[in-house]
């Protein structure tokens, strides 16, 4: 008896660790390697995409992983690197993935880029790049403080449809 | 022959000037040698180096210093490519003059005039009637028995209002320059020295906040002064608004509650000249400061580029007008064909808003005379006759429409192609008066005919380049959307700068320019949304069939360090485009090639033609900044973009297909 309820907590605890290992290892992504993901930033040709390896916190579902590339992304690299940034104090208000597709919320602030094409096609361009390194994801759809736009106030880029790697 | 400078007395510049004449004679103007006077402009002389005497004119090369000089001080560019029959001159108040060679007048946006001497072409270079041209620009040649007297003139009186205030714009020969005499309630006098005037004495204007304004003219011709009465309403507010351009001053008027925007009007706009850099960086298009109280530097002189003439101009053999085909290819369109034989000059004329006519001079009409009324509502009656009462044998075509119908000219191989549109083109936009050559590869000359505030009837749009000699050029914001602003310099007016200037050049090539906006305005409306705004850009491409579509910015960012040119294109196919203006501007800017990039950028994505999107440099850079502050930098552009299309397209097709075609 007592044996038989030892074998019972055994095969439950080895069940638990299957199932455990088993949802662990399929919601992790699987461009997440030791624990780091890839975040673009656009250079000062305005085209170029150079990768940082960003360290990764605990959570290792896309919504999380995405979440956190974005965040990078925006807040864009190191102040010593040359690189094209989302105005000061852009940040993300949500990001929804489905369907493949990032519906990524941006802050109003987004809308102080300043009126250059060049800083809007790189910023948009890194935020992509970033988000489609994420597995999973291969479009990424812009909203600002909630709503669908079509393009930045005075903007050049569209972002009515959602843009993906292809549309560089 | 090398320039020279005349440094003696008048004597000897009078020898000088007539031996140089008597040099440059040719077969063109064989009949031409009386001695050519001294001209004084500003208290300098100006010195020509080929001047011509032609009975009551006075023909100047177009790439003589001393025109150049002369256009330069009046902040007008000059632009001529050999082989073309337009010499287009752009003023500093962005108007066009254009003169055609061998045609006695020259057309402004505006209307035209007849010029006793027709420019003309002679050895490399061209001859433009001299007095007729600085009349048109606002100086008034005074002769004084032996010389002339170049007298700026305030030479354009515009009033319009927009609904709060009233909106006044004085446009001069110089700079204008003056002193606040009374300013009482409802009396504002300002007092203009060394300048006169053409304007009517009085005009009523009538509207809340100014009832009229009058115009008196003292002192001698050689030192005139002009006084300008405003009569305002009691208590009306009064400033000055940043200009254009610094030989324009813009005044608003309002009631006391109304926010006028600009400057109090100052006792005093400052007259002492600030001697100017060689690199002016100051310049008139900048808002930042009350234009008249900076005394502006000259400008650099426009590019000019004069070499030899391959063809001959064409030779007016038996001129013929054969007959007239109307057709009706879809029910908003009437086309109406003028068979003529090759090389007949024409005119036309708009009267009123429903009446057109086209005269073809010293034509014969070997068909019979026509007096017919089409099938479409649009079209009253249209007439083809032998004028009785011209003094030479004229055939005139003449139509009676319902108002407002747009109308394009364009000559081809076998005469004049007449487009009547079912399309309402109410506006400023109507070019009212036109002109041409009939024969291959004719051109018109039509400043504004495609109006450009008019979308398209509604439904099937033409096949993109249906209409094989449009360009559409899109300067980039405008209106409500000043673009980037940084070191000084906003975007939208250096891109609405830069395309007025590409205009006047593709125009002089030959092709027809259509802008999404010629004036600093929102091309949808001033509340439209942001998408709405370049849709309304798109739409002045697709529903024109244009042939390419060319959208001009200057670029920006946060950080100061990007400089540079960049091209981009969004269809794949039209990279070829980007790419031949992109070579050609860092190849005469010397600007940073940033490249020709692929971006999904609204305007060039939807426009269904070849279109780009031309970044020209960063407002952000401070070097590119200061040179985009220079008007012969920005010409620079014009040039190489205008350059770019000529290298991806070749010459405009040379007739015209209205109904078919692509590529």
């Amino acid at each position: 008896m007592r044996f038989l309820r030892g074998l019972f907590l055994l095969t439950v605890f080895v069940l638990a660790i299957a199932v455990g290992w088993y949802y662990i290892g399929h919601r992790t992504s699987s461009s997440v390697s030791n624990g780091t993901v890839t975040v673009y930033y656009t250079k000062y040709d305005g085209t170029t995409e150079v990768p940082y390896s960003v360290t990764l916190g605990t959570a290792r579902d896309v919504q999380s992983i995405a979440f956190y590339a974005a965040t990078q992304a925006v807040a864009g690299p190191p102040q010593e690197i040359q690189a094209i940034r989302f105005p000061a104090g852009t940040h993300l208000l949500s990001l929804d993935v489905r369907d493949g597709t990032a519906t990524v919320d941006l802050s109003g602030d987004v809308n102080k880029y300043g009126g250059g094409s060049f800083d809007e096609a790189g910023m948009f361009k890194s935020l992509v790049w970033t988000l489609t390194a994420v597995h999973g994801i291969n479009a990424v759809s812009i909203r600002v403080d909630g709503s669908r736009v079509a393009t930045l106030p005075g903007g050049h880029l569209e972002l009515d449809e959602p843009l993906s790697r292809s549309s560089w | 022959m090398s320039p020279f400078r005349v440094r003696a007395g008048k004597a000897a510049a009078f020898a000088l000037l007539w031996f140089c004449s008597m040099l440059s004679a040719s077969p063109v103007n064989a009949q031409a040698l009386a001695p050519v006077p001294a001209f004084w402009f500003g208290g300098t002389q100006l010195i020509f180096e080929h001047p011509d005497r032609v009975d009551s004119e006075i023909a100047v090369r177009g790439s003589d210093p001393g025109l150049q000089r002369f256009l330069a001080r009046v902040g007008a560019t000059l632009s001529w490519e050999p082989n073309s029959r337009y010499v287009v001159i752009t003023t500093a108040d962005r108007r066009t003059l254009t003169f055609t060679l061998g045609v006695p007048h020259f057309q402004t946006s505006s209307g035209g005039e007849s010029v006793p001497l027709r420019a003309y072409v002679d050895g490399n270079d061209v001859y433009l009637p001299f007095l007729t041209l600085a009349r048109a620009l606002y100086v008034e040649p005074i002769f004084q028995g032996t010389q002339y007297v170049l007298q700026p003139q305030i030479g354009a009186l515009n009033v319009r209002t927009d609904g709060r205030r009233v909106l006044v714009s004085l446009v001069g020969g110089t700079p204008l320059r003056f002193t606040k005499d009374i300013d009482e309630p409802g009396r504002m006098t300002l007092v203009f020295r060394g300048v006169s005037s053409t304007l009517q004495p009085s005009r009523a204007v009538d509207l809340p906040g100014l009832g009229r304004i009058d115009i008196t003219v003292a002192g001698s011709s050689r030192n005139p002064t002009t006084v300008v009465t405003f009569q305002t309403t009691p208590g009306a507010a009064r400033a000055v608004l940043p200009s254009p351009n610094r030989n324009e001053l813009d005044l608003a008027f309002g009631a006391p509650d109304v926010a006028l925007g600009g400057f109090p009007v100052p006792l005093q706009s400052d007259s002492t000249p600030v001697p100017a850099p060689a690199t002016a960086l100051a310049t008139p298009m900048l808002a930042s400061s009350i234009p008249t109280a900076v005394p502006l530097p000259d400008q650099t002189p426009a590019p000019y580029v004069a070499v030899p003439v391959q063809t001959p101009l064409p030779v007016t053999t038996a001129s013929v007008v054969t007959g007239v085909d109307v057709e009706n290819p879809a029910p908003d369109a009437l086309l109406i064909h003028v068979a003529t034989s090759p090389g007949v000059s024409f005119e036309w004329h708009r009267l009123g808003i429903d009446r057109f006519y086209v005269d073809f001079a010293s034509a014969t009409l070997t068909s019979a005379p026509r007096d017919d009324r089409p099938t479409v509502a649009f079209v009253q009656s249209y007439r083809v006759s032998q004028l009785q009462s011209a003094s030479t044998p004229t055939v005139r075509f003449a139509v009676t429409m319902t108002p407002n119908r747009r109308i394009d000219v364009l000559p081809d191989a076998q005469g004049v192609t007449i487009t009547i549109a079912d399309v309402d083109a109410t506006g400023d936009f109507i070019a009212q008066v036109g002109s041409g050559v009939t024969g291959a590869g004719g051109v018109a000359v039509v400043p504004t005919a495609v109006p450009s505030d008019v979308t398209g009837p509604p439904g099937a749009l033409p096949p993109p380049g249906s209409n094989p000699r449009l360009i559409v050029l899109d300067p980039g914001h405008g209106g409500s959307d000043t673009g980037a602003m940084h070191n000084g310099v906003v975007e939208k007016e250096v891109t609405l700068d830069i395309a007025l200037r590409l205009r006047s050049l593709l125009i002089a090539r030959g092709w027809l320019v259509r802008m999404t906006h010629d004036t600093d305005r929102d091309v949808s409306g001033p509340n439209a949304s942001d998408v709405a705004e370049l849709q309304a850009r798109v739409d002045a491409a697709n529903t024109t069939g244009a042939r390419m579509f060319v959208s001009i910015h200057a670029n920006s960012s946060t950080s100061s360090v990007p400089s540079g040119t960049t091209s981009y294109y969004y269809k794949p196919q039209d990279r070829p485009l980007a790419a031949a203006i992109q070579a050609r501007l860092v190849g005469l800017l010397g600007t940073k090639d940033d490249g020709v990039i692929r971006e999904r950028f609204y305007v060039i994505h939807r426009t269904t033609m070849p279109a780009a999107l031309i970044e020209t440099a960063f407002l952000s850079n401070a070097a590119d900044a200061a040179r985009l502050r220079s008007p012969s930098f920005r010409q620079q552009i014009a040039v190489g973009i205008a350059d770019g299309i000529k290298d991806y397209a070749g010459q405009p097709a040379s007739s015209v297909s209205v109904q078919q075609g692509s590529f």
